[in-house]
Protein backbone atom coordinates (compact mmCIF):
# COMPACT_ATOMS: atom_id res chain seq x y z
CA UNK A 1 0.00 0.00 0.00
CA UNK A 2 0.58 3.55 0.02
CA UNK A 3 4.53 3.77 -1.16
CA UNK A 4 4.31 0.21 -2.52
CA UNK A 5 1.29 0.93 -4.60
CA UNK A 6 1.27 3.60 -6.79
CA UNK A 7 -2.41 3.22 -8.11
CA UNK A 8 -2.89 5.25 -5.14
CA UNK A 9 -1.86 8.42 -6.66
CA UNK A 10 -3.43 12.35 -7.03
CA UNK A 11 -5.59 12.05 -4.22
CA UNK A 12 -7.47 15.33 -3.56
CA UNK A 13 -7.30 17.47 -0.18
CA UNK A 14 -10.93 16.84 -0.29
CA UNK A 15 -10.75 12.86 0.22
CA UNK A 16 -8.58 13.21 3.41
CA UNK A 17 -9.09 16.39 4.94
CA UNK A 18 -11.14 15.86 8.21
CA UNK A 19 -14.51 17.85 7.94
CA UNK A 20 -14.01 19.32 11.37
CA UNK A 21 -10.67 20.47 9.82
CA UNK A 22 -12.45 21.98 6.38
CA UNK A 23 -14.80 24.01 9.18
CA UNK A 24 -12.07 25.66 11.09
CA UNK A 25 -9.50 26.18 7.96
CA UNK A 26 -12.36 28.28 6.30
CA UNK A 27 -13.12 29.45 9.66
CA UNK A 28 -9.28 31.21 10.41
CA UNK A 29 -9.16 32.18 6.46
CA UNK A 30 -12.46 34.11 6.65
CA UNK A 31 -11.44 36.16 9.44
CA UNK A 32 -10.63 39.94 8.54
CA UNK A 33 -7.02 39.24 10.89
CA UNK A 34 -5.88 36.74 8.67
CA UNK A 35 -6.05 38.67 5.89
CA UNK A 36 -4.14 41.69 7.60
CA UNK A 37 -1.39 39.01 8.60
CA UNK A 38 -1.26 37.68 4.87
CA UNK A 39 -0.83 41.09 4.03
CA UNK A 40 1.70 41.55 6.19
CA UNK A 41 3.88 39.22 5.36
CA UNK A 42 3.87 39.51 1.19
CA UNK A 43 4.17 43.03 2.08
CA UNK A 44 7.42 42.78 4.26
CA UNK A 45 8.38 39.70 2.44
CA UNK A 46 8.85 37.44 5.93
CA UNK A 47 8.28 34.14 4.18
CA UNK A 48 11.71 34.60 2.77
CA UNK A 49 13.11 35.91 5.92
CA UNK A 50 11.96 32.77 7.68
CA UNK A 51 13.65 30.55 5.08
CA UNK A 52 16.74 32.67 5.36
CA UNK A 53 16.52 32.11 9.03
CA UNK A 54 15.84 28.07 8.96
CA UNK A 55 18.83 27.95 6.02
CA UNK A 56 21.01 30.02 8.79
CA UNK A 57 20.68 27.88 11.88
CA UNK A 58 19.44 24.40 11.05
CA UNK A 59 21.10 21.67 8.68
CA UNK A 60 19.02 21.65 5.45
CA UNK A 61 18.32 18.21 4.31
CA UNK A 62 19.40 18.06 0.48
CA UNK A 63 19.23 15.17 -2.01
CA UNK A 64 22.65 14.67 -1.64
CA UNK A 65 22.81 14.66 2.69
CA UNK A 66 19.44 11.86 2.25
CA UNK A 67 18.61 10.59 -1.29
CA UNK A 68 16.48 8.19 0.31
CA UNK A 69 13.95 11.08 1.98
CA UNK A 70 13.59 13.02 -1.66
CA UNK A 71 13.23 9.82 -3.28
CA UNK A 72 10.18 9.48 -1.00
CA UNK A 73 9.51 13.35 -1.36
CA UNK A 74 9.17 13.00 -5.11
CA UNK A 75 7.04 9.94 -4.60
CA UNK A 76 4.36 11.37 -2.42
CA UNK A 77 4.74 14.73 -4.51
CA UNK A 78 3.09 12.42 -7.33
CA UNK A 79 0.17 10.70 -4.76
CA UNK A 80 -0.68 14.19 -3.22
CA UNK A 81 -0.61 16.03 -6.79
CA UNK A 82 1.60 18.66 -4.64
CA UNK A 83 2.93 21.55 -7.00
CA UNK A 84 6.55 22.32 -4.93
CA UNK A 85 8.52 19.83 -3.06
CA UNK A 86 9.44 21.96 0.53
CA UNK A 87 12.83 22.40 1.89
CA UNK A 88 13.54 19.86 4.83
CA UNK A 89 15.71 20.98 7.89
CA UNK A 90 16.83 19.53 10.74
CA UNK A 91 15.92 21.47 13.88
CA UNK A 92 18.44 19.99 16.81
CA UNK A 93 16.00 19.07 20.21
CA UNK A 94 15.29 16.37 22.23
CA UNK A 95 11.27 17.06 21.60
CA UNK A 96 9.63 14.67 18.68
CA UNK A 97 8.22 17.55 16.37
CA UNK A 98 7.65 18.73 12.80
CA UNK A 99 6.39 21.94 11.46
CA UNK A 100 5.36 23.29 8.53
CA UNK A 101 5.76 26.59 7.01
CA UNK A 102 5.16 29.33 4.06
CA UNK A 103 3.59 28.83 0.65
CA UNK A 104 5.96 30.28 -2.09
CA UNK A 105 8.75 28.63 -0.69
CA UNK A 106 7.57 26.33 2.17
CA UNK A 107 9.66 24.58 4.44
CA UNK A 108 9.58 21.68 6.50
CA UNK A 109 11.43 21.27 10.03
CA UNK A 110 12.09 18.29 11.63
CA UNK A 111 13.34 17.79 15.15
CA UNK A 112 16.74 15.28 15.38
CA UNK A 113 15.14 13.30 18.35
CA UNK A 114 11.96 12.50 15.92
CA UNK A 115 13.78 11.59 13.25
CA UNK A 116 15.79 9.47 15.46
CA UNK A 117 12.60 7.43 16.87
CA UNK A 118 11.11 6.71 13.41
CA UNK A 119 11.91 3.60 11.14
CA UNK A 120 12.15 3.81 7.49
CA UNK A 121 8.08 3.27 6.79
CA UNK A 122 7.34 5.73 9.90
CA UNK A 123 9.47 8.03 7.83
CA UNK A 124 8.01 7.68 4.51
CA UNK A 125 3.99 8.78 6.57
CA UNK A 126 6.01 11.73 7.98
CA UNK A 127 7.04 13.07 4.65
CA UNK A 128 4.15 12.26 2.69
CA UNK A 129 1.77 13.13 5.23
CA UNK A 130 3.51 17.22 5.19
CA UNK A 131 3.49 16.37 1.86
CA UNK A 132 -0.73 16.71 2.22
CA UNK A 133 -0.60 18.92 4.53
CA UNK A 134 1.65 21.55 1.45
CA UNK A 135 -1.03 20.64 -0.43
CA UNK A 136 -3.96 21.07 2.01
CA UNK A 137 -2.58 24.62 2.18
CA UNK A 138 -1.78 24.15 5.97
CA UNK A 139 1.71 25.96 5.38
CA UNK A 140 -0.29 29.38 4.75
CA UNK A 141 -2.05 29.24 8.24
CA UNK A 142 1.05 27.45 9.91
CA UNK A 143 2.54 31.00 8.67
CA UNK A 144 0.41 33.28 10.25
CA UNK A 145 0.63 31.08 13.38
CA UNK A 146 4.26 31.12 13.32
CA UNK A 147 3.91 35.33 12.86
CA UNK A 148 1.70 35.57 16.02
CA UNK A 149 3.66 33.31 18.31
CA UNK A 150 6.88 35.08 17.38
CA UNK A 151 5.97 38.75 16.79
CA UNK A 152 2.44 38.74 18.14
CA UNK A 153 2.70 42.03 20.16
CA UNK A 154 4.54 43.80 17.21
CA UNK A 155 1.35 43.22 14.94
CA UNK A 156 -1.25 45.94 14.25
CA UNK A 157 -3.66 45.60 17.45
CA UNK A 158 -5.79 43.12 17.10
CA UNK A 159 -4.64 40.38 15.04
CA UNK A 160 -2.66 37.91 17.06
CA UNK A 161 -5.57 37.98 20.09
CA UNK A 162 -8.56 37.69 17.80
CA UNK A 163 -6.46 34.89 15.19
CA UNK A 164 -5.64 33.12 18.68
CA UNK A 165 -8.25 30.85 19.90
CA UNK A 166 -9.89 30.65 15.40
CA UNK A 167 -5.64 29.03 15.22
CA UNK A 168 -5.60 26.67 18.27
CA UNK A 169 -8.91 25.31 16.93
CA UNK A 170 -8.30 24.65 13.61
CA UNK A 171 -4.51 23.07 15.19
CA UNK A 172 -6.94 20.39 16.59
CA UNK A 173 -8.68 19.65 14.42
CA UNK A 174 -5.91 19.30 11.59
CA UNK A 175 -4.22 16.42 13.34
CA UNK A 176 -7.00 14.39 12.27
CA UNK A 177 -6.19 15.25 8.97
CA UNK A 178 -2.07 13.97 9.41
CA UNK A 179 -3.70 11.19 10.87
CA UNK A 180 -5.44 10.23 7.46
CA UNK A 181 -2.98 10.80 5.35
CA UNK A 182 -0.24 9.18 7.23
CA UNK A 183 -2.62 5.96 7.36
CA UNK A 184 -3.54 6.64 3.48
CA UNK A 185 0.68 6.88 2.51
CA UNK A 186 1.28 3.82 4.66
CA UNK A 187 -2.07 1.69 4.27
CA UNK A 188 -1.64 0.09 7.31
CA UNK A 189 -3.22 1.04 10.08
CA UNK A 190 -1.25 -0.24 13.06
CA UNK A 191 1.66 1.78 11.71
CA UNK A 192 -0.57 4.88 11.68
CA UNK A 193 -1.39 4.36 14.98
CA UNK A 194 1.93 4.12 16.51
CA UNK A 195 3.48 6.87 15.18
CA UNK A 196 0.70 8.89 16.13
CA UNK A 197 2.00 7.40 19.47
CA UNK A 198 5.05 7.33 19.18
CA UNK A 199 7.08 8.49 22.33
CA UNK A 200 3.65 7.90 24.83
CA UNK A 201 4.53 4.44 25.97
CA UNK A 202 7.54 2.22 26.85
CA UNK A 203 9.71 0.92 24.12
CA UNK A 204 8.47 -1.75 22.28
CA UNK A 205 4.96 -1.97 23.51
CA UNK A 206 2.93 -0.32 20.72
CA UNK A 207 4.87 -2.83 18.52
CA UNK A 208 2.71 -5.74 20.23
CA UNK A 209 -0.65 -4.10 19.88
CA UNK A 210 -3.41 -4.97 17.33
CA UNK A 211 -5.40 -1.04 17.24
CA UNK A 212 -7.56 -2.72 14.55
CA UNK A 213 -8.97 -5.51 17.25
CA UNK A 214 -11.97 -3.32 18.75
CA UNK A 215 -11.24 -5.30 21.98
CA UNK A 216 -7.85 -4.30 22.22
CA UNK A 217 -6.54 -2.84 26.14
CA UNK A 218 -6.05 0.63 24.71
CA UNK A 219 -9.10 0.71 22.69
CA UNK A 220 -10.95 0.08 25.90
CA UNK A 221 -9.09 3.18 27.26
CA UNK A 222 -10.17 5.29 25.09
CA UNK A 223 -13.61 4.18 24.94
CA UNK A 224 -13.22 4.75 28.73
CA UNK A 225 -11.94 8.37 28.80
CA UNK A 226 -14.51 9.21 26.23
CA UNK A 227 -17.45 7.99 28.05
CA UNK A 228 -17.19 10.66 30.96
CA UNK A 229 -20.56 11.35 31.74
CA UNK A 230 -19.44 14.10 34.17
CA UNK A 231 -20.40 17.96 32.85
CA UNK A 232 -17.24 19.21 34.93
CA UNK A 233 -14.96 16.68 33.40
CA UNK A 234 -15.64 17.08 30.29
CA UNK A 235 -15.61 21.48 30.37
CA UNK A 236 -12.14 20.55 32.12
CA UNK A 237 -11.11 18.54 28.99
CA UNK A 238 -12.48 20.34 26.15
CA UNK A 239 -11.23 23.47 27.50
CA UNK A 240 -7.89 21.76 27.79
CA UNK A 241 -8.15 20.53 24.45
CA UNK A 242 -8.88 24.47 22.93
CA UNK A 243 -6.16 26.12 24.82
CA UNK A 244 -3.41 23.38 23.67
CA UNK A 245 -4.45 23.52 20.26
CA UNK A 246 -4.32 19.54 20.44
CA UNK A 247 -6.50 17.14 20.60
CA UNK A 248 -6.54 14.18 23.11
CA UNK A 249 -4.80 10.65 21.52
CA UNK A 250 -8.04 8.81 22.65
CA UNK A 251 -9.87 10.76 20.23
CA UNK A 252 -7.63 10.67 17.27
CA UNK A 253 -7.30 6.79 17.85
CA UNK A 254 -11.46 6.97 17.63
CA UNK A 255 -11.64 9.16 14.56
CA UNK A 256 -9.15 7.74 12.58
CA UNK A 257 -10.59 4.20 13.47
CA UNK A 258 -13.70 5.11 12.38
CA UNK A 259 -12.45 6.78 9.30
CA UNK A 260 -10.63 3.23 8.78
CA UNK A 261 -13.74 1.46 8.75
CA UNK A 262 -15.43 4.22 6.16
CA UNK A 263 -14.30 6.58 3.90
CA UNK A 264 -11.05 4.99 3.56
CA UNK A 265 -12.66 1.75 2.68
CA UNK A 266 -14.07 3.88 -0.41
CA UNK A 267 -11.09 4.80 -1.05
CA UNK A 268 -9.04 1.83 -1.28
CA UNK A 269 -11.69 0.66 -3.40
CA UNK A 270 -11.57 3.14 -5.88
CA UNK A 271 -8.03 2.95 -6.63
CA UNK A 272 -8.08 -0.80 -6.90
CA UNK B 1 47.87 15.79 12.28
CA UNK B 2 49.38 13.95 15.44
CA UNK B 3 50.40 16.10 17.91
CA UNK B 4 49.94 16.02 21.66
CA UNK B 5 51.10 19.34 23.20
CA UNK B 6 51.54 23.26 21.86
CA UNK B 7 53.97 24.31 24.44
CA UNK B 8 53.95 28.13 25.03
CA UNK B 9 50.73 28.30 22.67
CA UNK B 10 49.61 32.15 23.06
CA UNK B 11 45.77 32.76 21.90
CA UNK B 12 47.24 35.57 19.61
CA UNK B 13 48.55 32.89 17.82
CA UNK B 14 45.01 31.56 16.49
CA UNK B 15 42.67 34.61 17.41
CA UNK B 16 40.04 35.62 15.25
CA UNK B 17 40.96 38.55 13.58
CA UNK B 18 39.68 41.90 14.75
CA UNK B 19 39.08 40.19 18.34
CA UNK B 20 42.05 41.70 20.14
CA UNK B 21 41.84 45.19 18.45
CA UNK B 22 38.21 44.92 21.41
CA UNK B 23 40.23 43.68 23.49
CA UNK B 24 42.69 45.99 23.80
CA UNK B 25 40.50 48.93 24.74
CA UNK B 26 39.32 47.32 28.07
CA UNK B 27 43.01 46.02 28.66
CA UNK B 28 44.42 49.23 28.75
CA UNK B 29 42.24 49.82 31.74
CA UNK B 30 44.51 49.86 35.02
CA UNK B 31 43.76 47.16 37.35
CA UNK B 32 40.50 46.44 35.71
CA UNK B 33 41.25 42.81 34.61
CA UNK B 34 41.85 41.92 37.94
CA UNK B 35 39.25 43.59 39.61
CA UNK B 36 36.64 42.39 37.79
CA UNK B 37 37.98 38.73 38.41
CA UNK B 38 37.92 39.17 41.85
CA UNK B 39 34.18 40.14 41.46
CA UNK B 40 33.54 37.68 39.06
CA UNK B 41 35.12 35.13 41.71
CA UNK B 42 33.26 36.29 43.98
CA UNK B 43 29.57 35.95 42.31
CA UNK B 44 30.15 32.55 40.87
CA UNK B 45 31.43 31.34 44.12
CA UNK B 46 27.72 32.36 45.87
CA UNK B 47 26.00 32.33 42.70
CA UNK B 48 26.30 29.64 40.05
CA UNK B 49 28.94 27.62 41.68
CA UNK B 50 26.94 25.96 45.08
CA UNK B 51 24.49 24.64 42.53
CA UNK B 52 26.83 23.62 39.70
CA UNK B 53 28.88 21.74 42.84
CA UNK B 54 25.90 20.03 44.46
CA UNK B 55 24.17 19.39 41.44
CA UNK B 56 26.16 18.03 38.88
CA UNK B 57 28.25 15.55 38.33
CA UNK B 58 32.16 16.32 38.27
CA UNK B 59 34.26 14.00 35.82
CA UNK B 60 37.37 12.88 37.46
CA UNK B 61 39.72 9.92 36.70
CA UNK B 62 38.06 7.94 38.86
CA UNK B 63 34.46 8.86 37.70
CA UNK B 64 35.09 9.09 33.96
CA UNK B 65 38.05 8.24 32.85
CA UNK B 66 37.55 8.47 29.14
CA UNK B 67 36.34 11.83 29.16
CA UNK B 68 38.62 12.81 31.77
CA UNK B 69 42.08 11.91 29.83
CA UNK B 70 39.79 13.47 26.80
CA UNK B 71 39.99 16.43 28.69
CA UNK B 72 43.69 15.90 29.59
CA UNK B 73 44.45 16.20 25.80
CA UNK B 74 42.46 19.33 25.48
CA UNK B 75 44.32 20.90 28.51
CA UNK B 76 47.43 19.44 27.26
CA UNK B 77 47.08 20.42 23.38
CA UNK B 78 46.12 23.65 24.45
CA UNK B 79 48.90 24.25 26.77
CA UNK B 80 47.02 25.00 30.25
CA UNK B 81 48.59 23.38 32.59
CA UNK B 82 46.05 24.29 35.43
CA UNK B 83 42.94 21.43 35.47
CA UNK B 84 39.38 23.85 35.84
CA UNK B 85 37.08 21.22 37.35
CA UNK B 86 34.69 19.94 34.77
CA UNK B 87 30.96 19.05 35.53
CA UNK B 88 28.30 16.95 33.36
CA UNK B 89 24.82 18.21 33.75
CA UNK B 90 21.85 15.67 32.53
CA UNK B 91 20.39 17.71 29.90
CA UNK B 92 18.68 16.42 26.56
CA UNK B 93 20.18 19.72 24.83
CA UNK B 94 23.84 20.18 23.09
CA UNK B 95 25.60 22.79 25.16
CA UNK B 96 28.47 23.28 27.36
CA UNK B 97 29.47 27.12 29.11
CA UNK B 98 32.73 27.88 30.75
CA UNK B 99 32.66 30.08 34.01
CA UNK B 100 35.42 32.86 34.49
CA UNK B 101 37.29 33.86 38.35
CA UNK B 102 36.65 30.47 39.65
CA UNK B 103 36.89 29.01 36.41
CA UNK B 104 34.97 25.87 35.47
CA UNK B 105 33.58 24.22 32.84
CA UNK B 106 30.12 22.51 32.52
CA UNK B 107 29.21 20.31 29.65
CA UNK B 108 25.82 18.61 28.91
CA UNK B 109 24.83 14.61 29.43
CA UNK B 110 23.56 14.75 26.16
CA UNK B 111 26.99 15.77 24.44
CA UNK B 112 29.31 13.12 26.57
CA UNK B 113 26.51 10.35 25.44
CA UNK B 114 26.23 11.31 22.02
CA UNK B 115 29.35 12.79 20.63
CA UNK B 116 32.57 11.50 19.23
CA UNK B 117 35.90 11.66 21.17
CA UNK B 118 37.30 14.18 18.17
CA UNK B 119 34.00 15.92 18.81
CA UNK B 120 33.82 15.94 22.06
CA UNK B 121 37.23 16.94 22.27
CA UNK B 122 36.34 20.32 19.96
CA UNK B 123 33.57 21.31 22.76
CA UNK B 124 36.05 20.64 26.00
CA UNK B 125 38.75 22.66 23.64
CA UNK B 126 35.78 25.55 22.42
CA UNK B 127 35.27 26.27 26.35
CA UNK B 128 38.81 26.41 27.28
CA UNK B 129 39.77 28.88 24.61
CA UNK B 130 36.94 30.75 26.37
CA UNK B 131 39.10 30.71 29.68
CA UNK B 132 42.44 30.28 27.53
CA UNK B 133 41.16 33.86 26.40
CA UNK B 134 39.88 35.93 29.14
CA UNK B 135 36.69 35.94 27.52
CA UNK B 136 34.65 35.14 30.56
CA UNK B 137 36.56 37.62 32.72
CA UNK B 138 36.38 40.40 29.55
CA UNK B 139 32.51 39.74 29.13
CA UNK B 140 31.89 40.10 32.46
CA UNK B 141 33.97 43.49 32.76
CA UNK B 142 32.00 45.09 29.64
CA UNK B 143 28.23 44.33 30.71
CA UNK B 144 29.66 45.78 34.21
CA UNK B 145 30.79 48.85 32.24
CA UNK B 146 27.91 49.03 30.35
CA UNK B 147 25.16 48.70 33.43
CA UNK B 148 27.41 51.88 34.98
CA UNK B 149 27.13 53.78 31.18
CA UNK B 150 23.54 53.19 31.31
CA UNK B 151 23.08 55.36 34.41
CA UNK B 152 24.51 58.15 33.32
CA UNK B 153 21.99 60.37 32.88
CA UNK B 154 20.59 61.89 29.70
CA UNK B 155 22.87 60.00 27.44
CA UNK B 156 23.38 56.50 29.39
CA UNK B 157 20.71 54.51 28.01
CA UNK B 158 21.87 55.13 24.66
CA UNK B 159 25.15 54.77 24.74
CA UNK B 160 24.43 51.77 26.88
CA UNK B 161 22.33 50.85 23.85
CA UNK B 162 24.94 51.29 21.44
CA UNK B 163 27.65 49.22 23.39
CA UNK B 164 25.53 46.67 23.56
CA UNK B 165 25.73 45.58 20.05
CA UNK B 166 29.03 46.93 19.98
CA UNK B 167 29.61 43.80 22.17
CA UNK B 168 27.52 41.59 20.93
CA UNK B 169 29.83 41.71 17.88
CA UNK B 170 32.84 40.96 19.71
CA UNK B 171 30.88 38.05 21.42
CA UNK B 172 30.28 36.62 18.16
CA UNK B 173 33.75 36.90 17.37
CA UNK B 174 35.01 35.14 20.02
CA UNK B 175 32.77 32.02 19.13
CA UNK B 176 35.29 32.07 16.26
CA UNK B 177 38.27 32.05 18.44
CA UNK B 178 37.08 29.54 20.36
CA UNK B 179 35.93 27.76 18.21
CA UNK B 180 39.65 27.79 17.01
CA UNK B 181 40.50 26.88 20.12
CA UNK B 182 38.24 23.70 20.15
CA UNK B 183 40.20 22.90 16.38
CA UNK B 184 43.06 22.73 18.19
CA UNK B 185 42.40 20.44 20.77
CA UNK B 186 40.78 18.12 18.74
CA UNK B 187 43.47 17.65 16.00
CA UNK B 188 42.09 18.57 12.85
CA UNK B 189 39.44 21.56 11.21
CA UNK B 190 37.89 18.73 10.13
CA UNK B 191 36.95 17.45 13.82
CA UNK B 192 35.97 21.01 14.49
CA UNK B 193 33.47 21.55 11.44
CA UNK B 194 32.12 17.98 12.56
CA UNK B 195 31.90 19.05 16.39
CA UNK B 196 29.74 22.04 15.26
CA UNK B 197 27.80 20.63 12.77
CA UNK B 198 26.41 17.64 15.66
CA UNK B 199 25.48 21.43 17.08
CA UNK B 200 23.41 22.06 13.97
CA UNK B 201 21.88 18.75 14.62
CA UNK B 202 23.59 16.30 12.74
CA UNK B 203 23.83 12.84 14.06
CA UNK B 204 25.44 9.77 13.07
CA UNK B 205 22.42 7.97 14.47
CA UNK B 206 19.92 9.23 12.07
CA UNK B 207 18.39 6.86 9.25
CA UNK B 208 19.19 7.37 5.93
CA UNK B 209 21.27 10.75 6.68
CA UNK B 210 24.71 11.93 6.19
CA UNK B 211 25.88 15.15 6.31
CA UNK B 212 29.11 16.01 4.97
CA UNK B 213 31.31 19.22 5.77
CA UNK B 214 30.66 20.41 1.95
CA UNK B 215 27.05 19.87 2.48
CA UNK B 216 27.33 22.80 5.47
CA UNK B 217 29.56 24.98 3.26
CA UNK B 218 26.75 24.60 0.24
CA UNK B 219 24.59 25.47 2.54
CA UNK B 220 26.49 28.24 3.71
CA UNK B 221 26.84 29.79 0.22
CA UNK B 222 23.17 29.69 -0.57
CA UNK B 223 22.24 31.60 2.44
CA UNK B 224 24.95 34.10 1.58
CA UNK B 225 23.75 34.45 -2.05
CA UNK B 226 19.87 34.72 -1.32
CA UNK B 227 20.82 37.63 1.04
CA UNK B 228 22.42 39.55 -1.08
CA UNK B 229 20.01 42.54 -0.99
CA UNK B 230 20.52 45.20 0.74
CA UNK B 231 17.10 44.79 2.31
CA UNK B 232 17.65 41.46 3.53
CA UNK B 233 20.95 41.93 5.14
CA UNK B 234 19.84 44.70 6.96
CA UNK B 235 17.46 42.27 8.19
CA UNK B 236 19.77 39.79 8.65
CA UNK B 237 22.16 42.19 10.88
CA UNK B 238 18.95 42.70 12.94
CA UNK B 239 18.42 39.10 13.87
CA UNK B 240 21.62 38.35 15.05
CA UNK B 241 22.90 41.75 16.37
CA UNK B 242 21.50 40.40 19.90
CA UNK B 243 23.31 36.92 19.51
CA UNK B 244 26.35 36.19 20.73
CA UNK B 245 26.88 34.08 18.80
CA UNK B 246 27.52 33.96 14.57
CA UNK B 247 25.16 31.85 12.67
CA UNK B 248 25.73 28.43 12.48
CA UNK B 249 26.36 28.35 9.18
CA UNK B 250 29.00 31.26 9.43
CA UNK B 251 30.81 29.54 12.46
CA UNK B 252 31.07 26.32 10.01
CA UNK B 253 32.24 28.57 6.73
CA UNK B 254 35.05 30.44 8.88
CA UNK B 255 36.40 27.83 10.94
CA UNK B 256 36.58 26.26 7.45
CA UNK B 257 38.50 29.42 6.13
CA UNK B 258 41.16 29.10 8.52
CA UNK B 259 42.01 25.66 8.07
CA UNK B 260 41.65 26.83 3.89
CA UNK B 261 43.93 29.39 4.62
CA UNK B 262 46.64 27.18 5.86
CA UNK B 263 46.69 28.90 9.43
CA UNK B 264 45.55 25.93 11.26
CA UNK B 265 48.42 23.71 10.14
CA UNK B 266 51.32 26.79 9.93
CA UNK B 267 50.40 26.90 13.79
CA UNK B 268 50.68 23.43 14.38
CA UNK B 269 54.12 23.44 12.66
CA UNK B 270 55.56 26.17 14.27
CA UNK B 271 55.21 24.71 17.64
Amino acid sequence: MGRYNQKNIHIDPSVYQHPADRTASDAVRKSEAFQKALGLISRFGIEKEIHGLYRACYAQITPSVSPAIHEMLKEAQEMFDVPVIPDIFLERTYQMRVLLTGVERPVVTVSSELLRQMDEPMLWGLMASEMAAVKAGFGEIKLIEWLCSTAGPLLPAGIAASLKVLLKNWHRYAQYTYDRTTLIAGGDFNRAVRFMLLGEAPAGVLDKMDFLDPNNRYMKQCRSFLSEKDLVANTVRGAGAVLSGGDFYASRYMELFRFYHSDYQDLIEEFE
Amino acid sequence: MEYSALRGLKTEDYEYPGENNAFAVLKKVPFLDQVTAGFLKLQIQTGLLPGIQGDCFRITEDTCPEIYHLYQTALRRLDMPEEYPLYARTEFDYNAFAAGGESFIVVYSSILNHFQPDELLFILGHELGHIKSGHTIYQNMAENLRSLISQIPMIGQEAAIGLFFALHKWYRMHECTADRAGAIAAGSVEAGIRGLSRLMGTDERLPLIRFSEEDILRQNDAFEEENEDFITKVICLAQIAGSQHPWSVTRVKRLHEWGESGGFETLIHSY
